[in-house]
């Protein structure tokens, strides 16, 4: 089937979405974001494959290149800076997990909503 | 809680290692213009290895690195970045225009240094924030 | 066409991701979770996007996974629930919801151009001149590094300055790391 790397990413975002809306553990959703963004970055990374052509590097005494012939090298480009601007929400993330579990004492999602409550 | 393991088996092993990981990410910071790599894959590596030692020595490693330090590394590689765009503009072209900075050779070549300083820029950003990350979760601990 | 070899490691990811969520023990999942970051640095290599397997098995296998490690060991290693507080309602809700956006999703992946397409439209406009005239204008045989710092010149900026604020956050957030006696 030619979508099928369409159809596995969408389930693969599916997968972290529902993991956000269903996980109790703030950990687990963090994870599921990942999920989410990596389930993207293959939806991107598959909008770029040409099929029968070679990764976007030429040598150097290479003759002029033919767009046919090359991956498009541009979603790379916007992939990479997604996935680095990732870790960083990643480590912003994991700052605000180990604050929430030294002021709750949990990172069960509804003791830490009771323990906001009181 | 010690994290300092101690095992001569991880000692020894982490000597080995580690000066071959910080040559192969300044290999691919620098040859990122041919291969696959460049300012992101190198940054990172290069705290990679940082974090390595940090974790098999503890705390008070020798060479290791301090928050304050990691901190003024990513500021220099972002000034390095923004400092390449307003060279551009002191040389009469707009920002971040590596054509316009004045080096003599044939403009791909001009373009290509201006890049690999770009690069070295992005690197150690990117190396000083993900050190500067891993210290910061691990300190927490041992201040309590 | 592109090869089964694609659709076996995004069955590796999607099992792996799985994994990841389902673990009781959160260590478990934090080590299938740099499993599957791993299968999909092999994806993206299989598809040929090298700087993006590159990236992803650097920062995705090495350091969130480091970092995820430092934070259960600093809070909690299992997530066992101590009451079942939540009731049935919230879980059914989403998967409702996770459902319509699923058909709509896939209602409209089945309406794009077909993987592997050259012809396809993100493959016109800027990409073939990005191509055909990169390496000669920006001095690098390595398209992407050309895109990224030259042509991108000023996305790559931003997206340094991004990094540099979330480390900054990260560490107002935490605040200082001397002990407190130290304070004074």
């Amino acid at each position: 089937m030619e979508h099928a790397i369409h159809v596995l990413a969408t389930l693969l975002l599916l997968v972290g979405l529902h993991g956000m809306l269903t996980r109790r553990h703030l950990m687990r959703k963090l994870m599921a974001m990942n999920l989410l963004q990596v389930a993207v970055i293959v939806f991107f990374i598959a909008l770029a494959a040409k099929s029968g052509a070679q990764p976007p590097i030429t040598a150097v005494g290479d003759a002029a290149p033919r767009a046919h012939d090359y991956v498009n090298p541009l979603p790379h480009a916007l992939m990479l800076t997604a996935i680095v601007v990732g870790v960083a929400t990643n480590g912003v993330a994991l700052a605000l997990l180990i604050r929430i579990h030294r002021r709750y004492g949990t990172l069960d999602e509804p003791d830490v909503i009771l323990g906001m409550r009181e | 809680m010690k994290f300092r393991f101690g095992s001569p088996v991880l000692d020894t092993a982490v000597r080995l290692l580690t000066p071959f990981i910080l040559l192969f990410a300044a290999y691919v910071v620098a040859h990122g213009h041919y291969s696959p790599g460049g300012g992101f894959q190198g940054g990172v590596i290069l705290a990679a290895a940082l974090i390595l030692v940090n974790l098999v020595h503890g705390r008070d490693v020798r060479w290791g690195l301090r928050p304050s330090t990691s901190l003024s590394i990513a500021a220099a590689g972002l000034a390095l970045y923004v400092g390449i765009g307003f060279l551009a503009i002191a040389f009469g072209g707009t920002f971040l225009d590596y054509g316009a900075l004045p080096l003599g050779l044939p403009p791909p070549q001009v373009r290509a240094v201006g890049t690999f300083g770009i690069e070295v820029g992005v690197g150690m950003a990117v190396m000083g924030v993900m050190v500067l990350l891993f210290d910061a979760l691990m300190a927490w601990e041992q201040s309590r | 066409m592109i090869a089964p070899l694609d659709v076996f490691f995004l069955l590796l990811v999607l099992v792996s991701g799985i994994a990841a969520l389902a673990a009781r023990d959160l260590l478990a999942g934090v080590i299938a979770f740099s499993a599957f970051s791993l299968f999909a640095a092999m994806l993206f290599a299989s598809l040929g996007a090298l700087d993006v397997a590159f990236t992803e098995a650097a920062v995705g296998a090495a350091i969130t996974t480091v970092l995820f490690v430092t934070v259960i060991f600093r809070t909690e290693r299992t997530a066992a629930p101590t009451a079942r507080r939540a009731g049935r309602l919230p879980a059914a809700a989403a998967g409702v919801a996770c459902v319509v956006a699923g058909a709509a999703l896939l209602k409209g992946v089945t309406g794009l151009p077909a993987v592997g397409d050259p012809d396809s439209p993100s493959s016109r406009h800027v990409s073939p001149r990005y191509i055909e005239r990169g390496p000669a204008e920006t001095g690098a045989p390595n398209m992407v590094t050309g895109v990224l710092a030259d042509y991108r010149g000023y996305d790559t900026l931003g997206e340094t300055v991004v990094i540099f604020t979330g480390g900054l956050a990260c560490l107002l957030i935490l605040g200082r790391t001397r002990p407190p006696a130290e304070r004074r």
